[in-house]
């Protein structure tokens, strides 16, 4: 049952470097801080990542006959699913304040 | 914005103070942490190291040291029953045909299987040195048949004393002080050689003298591996005359064989595909997987799959389950394949199944019951673990096993495809529902016997087996044997399941 943790918690954690990745990619304009750009970039990310790494623990119980080992993972692949997205916010925000000044700064 | 140096400075000096400080506490609390789950954890893995892990090998060692045979000793004796009463026993041509096939099965072949004959009459028993064409030739010769009183009595305390396999061809009747015997005289015996696990097969034919018809008999002493009794059973095979009657001790090898659907799978849940989505038992072939202690060959009648009876070299009548999920998820998928929609070939009937036993081949017993009993194994798994290998039966015995209540029921139904033979299986007690009382039993290894626990004496069958006019003894005998306690099987152990779920 731990598979479904670190499953959903590894697919978090390249999601939040793809977020950290975007956002560096979005150069400052004079006019244009990017600060919307970033902050729809970070948020669609968490979403994904929550939701793909929900699928992947649903398609690794595709193959298990024995019922209530697959709804004891799906029940684990959710709360996994809750926990990734609340960590994902919450990581966010933390390096978002501790690099008040850097690019990532801006998502809050 | 411009900002002015003083308080640029000033505040950069104190935030840098500040920082300082904190992030100081901040690595202080961090270590304590680490520290003190390291410690916990520690701790955790040392408590846990003294607990005891189950490994099947261990059930391997406690089936063989506790799986006793009861075999007879080496060797066959003979007795003839030369009073005048039987001179007749032989007259016809069926009967002249089968005492010259018994008598050429028991001619000593070789050193090894030593048949001692002996002759029974006037109260005495003597030893008879021929080879086996003079025996014959001894056997049907009526002048041999001049002496009286043959000491059935004497002859059948010396078989139970002897603890070897016998066979006595009289027709029972007794003499005490010229009159004959009409009490019951071979009870005593019947029931000492029945409680020593022993059994006793009849094999009658009707002859008459004078104007009376009488009944002979051929009676075969003998254990669960029939040595002797499948030699005298091949002699009377051509013999249409002949009726059978077999008194089974309680520890009667009851005809048992399964039908489960590979070598590598019990009889626990298998849905179409051959896939246990159910139990999930562990079927792979690994050192801890499913296991069947009892070893499957052909009998000397031909029939195959059926199981040897309880000796040394083929194993006990015992199997190893062990499940990949939780009780209370058995009870879940469980109900989850019986829900209505389920294709025919995937619906869950029983937990175990597809075990087969035949009681129809003795004939004093009609069983009617079966149960189960359950008893918890840990104690014993984790002593026979710790010990030497020199431990014994007995130290094993003592061993506490609790008995666990409403956890599984048993029971048997007749079977459409195989007449006499009887299907029994396992189900869950209506009242158990996946938990027990203290949750860490609930991984234990769990000992379920199959046992008989209540019989009906057939004493229709053996009146009109063994019941003549003017003399009941051998009826009387024959039925007090059956009505003995120490005869009776109830209690008695046909197979026994081990199941352990190795999910926590």
């Amino acid at each position: 049952m731990i598979e479904a943790y670190v499953w959903a918690g590894v697919t978090m954690a390249i999601f939040f470097l793809i977020a950290v990745l975007s956002a560096n990619m979005i150069i400052f304009k004079p006019n244009d801080p990017g600060t919307t750009k970033r902050r729809i970039w970070f948020w669609v990310l968490c979403v994904l990542a929550g939701v793909v790494g929900f699928l992947i623990n649903f398609l690794t119980t595709l193959d298990n006959e024995v019922s209530s080992n697959k709804s004891d993972y799906i029940m684990h692949s959710g709360i996994a699913l809750a926990i990734a997205i609340l960590l994902y916010i919450a990581i966010g925000f933390i390096i978002s304040k501790i690099f008040k000044n850097s690019k990532v700064g801006t998502w809050f | 914005m411009a900002r002015t140096r003083n308080s640029t400075t000033r505040s950069r000096q104190n935030n840098r103070g500040r920082k300082k400080s904190s992030s100081l506490k901040w690595i202080l609390l961090i270590s304590l942490f680490v520290v003190l789950s390291l410690v916990i954890w520690g701790v955790v893995t040392m408590l846990n190291n003294n607990d005891y892990t189950f490994k099947r090998s261990d059930l391997d060692k406690y089936i063989e040291k506790t799986h006793n045979n009861n075999l007879l000793n080496n060797g066959i004796s003979v007795y003839f029953d030369m009073s005048n009463g039987m001179n007749h026993a032989y007259s016809s041509v069926h009967s002249k045909e089968t005492l010259k096939s018994v008598i050429n099965k028991l001619a000593g072949n070789d050193k090894n299987d030593k048949v001692d004959f002996y002759s029974l009459a006037n109260g005495r028993i003597t030893s008879l040195e021929l080879n086996h064409k003079d025996l014959f030739n001894y056997m049907i010769d009526s002048k041999n048949y001049a002496q009286q009183r043959a000491p059935i009595e004497t002859t059948l305390d010396s078989i139970v004393k002897k603890k070897q396999p016998a066979l006595l061809m009289t027709d029972f009747e007794e003499y005490h002080d010229n009159k004959i015997q009409l009490a019951a005289y071979a009870k005593k015996y019947f029931i000492d050689w029945l409680d020593m696990g022993y059994n006793i097969t009849f094999y009658k034919w009707t002859f008459v003298e004078g104007k009376k018809n009488k009944y002979m008999f051929l009676a075969v002493f003998d254990d669960n591996m029939n040595s002797l009794n499948n030699r005298i059973k091949e002699a009377v095979r051509e013999n249409s005359d002949i009726d059978t009657f077999v008194l089974g001790s309680r520890d009667f090898a009851y005809p048992t064989k399964t039908n489960y659907i590979s070598s590598k799978k019990g009889g626990n849940y298998h849905n179409s595909k051959g896939n246990d989505i159910v139990t999930a038992v562990l079927e792979d072939g690994s050192s801890d997987s499913y296991f069947c202690y009892a070893k499957a060959m052909a009998t000397a009648e031909g029939e195959s799959e059926l199981f040897t009876p309880l000796d040394n070299i083929t194993g006990a009548f015992a199997e190893y389950y062990p499940i990949g999920v939780k009780w209370q998820d058995v009870i879940r998928n469980a109900k989850t394949m019986q829900k209505k929609g389920t294709p025919k070939a995937d619906v869950f009937h029983h937990l175990l199944s597809n075990l087969y036993i035949n009681f129809n081949k003795q004939d004093g017993y009609n069983i009617k019951k079966i149960e189960i009993r359950t008893f918890d194994m840990q104690e014993t798994m984790r002593t026979i673990a710790n010990s030497k290998a020199t431990i014994s039966f007995k130290e094993i015995e003592k061993i506490n096993k609790p008995e666990i209540d409403e956890i599984f029921t048993a029971n048997m139904e007749d079977c459409r495809k195989l007449v006499n033979w009887k299907h029994i299986f396992v189900d869950f007690h209506n009242n158990f529902n996946g938990t027990f009382i203290d949750e860490e039993k609930s991984s234990n290894l769990i000992r379920a016997n199959i046992v008989i626990s209540e019989v009906d004496e057939n004493i229709e069958k053996a009146k009109k087996f063994f019941y003549w006019e003017g003399n009941p003894s051998l009826f009387n005998s024959v039925t007090e044997t059956l009505q003995a306690s120490t005869s009776k099987p109830i209690g008695r152990i046909l197979y026994t399941y081990y199941v352990k779920t190795l999910a926590n």
